[in-house]
């Protein structure tokens, strides 16, 4: 099937709850950063906005608006060890096996297979939910997470939005 | 996430997108994507099904060695296998016509 028209599905459904329309981020062009490493010499790190907070963590609000909150998770948790809090997607599967979602086993069996270098001493979880206040992220949150990205030595970044 | 992909990649340090939402991405356009074309909550498939999750897990980082071109976004070509659906079609009880019996998947 063609893929899902996702922004035509959300205006509508937007319109239909006489929310205002939503105001897309629509950009001609992007910054880019060579990756100068081989795979296998890279510390990999990986960044979900998928509602995941570890069991010792406070849940995250499933239909948060503008939430800023970013946690750090520890790359050797138990993929078991998760909740899941988020109305903006099915997280059916995730619930079953986070990986399908937030593969961190599958990114720790990569770095003892040798196909990357290292998983990054620290993941990350945040930025979720419906997003107004986009100068708080590119001003604030963003950096603030490039520094930690950049005190854990980290090479590369997965994003994984939901 | 598409903006926190942007900052990263113009602080120094390479991303890439793993987007199961093609003109979301399209329009915000992160440094790197792939796109598969899977439920939103589904991005590296099934639970359990270890050596999908490692596939596409791979497509990304083969993708970040491999894009020269900022935006470059890669279309993965896996069939979800039965109809894609948004949260929305999920909460309202959705019901598309039957599925075909010989192979159980939904008309697309």
């Amino acid at each position: 099937m063609d893929p899902i028209e996702y922004v035509k599905t959300l205006n509508e459904y937007y319109q239909s709850l006489g929310y205002p329309s939503y105001d897309w981020t629509v950009n001609e062009d992007a910054p880019f950063t060579p990756l100068n490493k081989a795979l296998r010499e890279c510390r990999v790190s990986m960044l979900t906005s998928g509602g995941v907070s570890h069991n010792t963590r406070p849940p995250f609000n499933p239909t948060a608006k503008n939430d800023l909150r970013v946690d750090d998770v520890d790359y050797q948790s138990d993929a078991e060890a998760f909740d899941i809090n988020d109305a903006y997607y099915d997280t059916r599967d995730a619930n079953k096996d986070l990986n399908v979602l937030f593969p961190l086993a599958r990114l720790r069996e990569l770095a003892a297979d040798g196909v990357i270098g290292s998983v990054a001493a620290r993941l990350w979880s945040g930025f979720m939910g419906r997003t107004y206040n986009r100068t708080a992220v590119i001003e604030e949150t963003a950096p603030a997470l490039v520094k930690e990205l950049q005190k854990d030595e980290v090479d590369l970044l997965i994003l994984v939005p939901a | 996430m598409g903006l926190v992909s942007r900052v990263v990649e113009q602080a120094g340090i390479p991303t890439v997108y793993v987007s199961t939402g093609r003109d979301l991405t399209a329009q915000v356009l992160p440094p790197r994507s792939i796109f598969i074309n899977f439920p939103m909550g589904n991005p590296f498939g099934r639970p359990h099904d270890v050596a999908m999750q490692r596939k596409i897990l791979v497509h990304a980082l083969d993708h970040a060695v491999a894009a020269t071109k900022p935006g470059e976004m890669l279309d993965l070509t896996y069939d979800w296998g039965e109809r894609v659906m948004t949260i929305m079609e999920i909460q309202s009880g959705y019901s598309a016509s039957s599925p075909d019996p010989a192979t159980g998947k939904q008309p697309t």
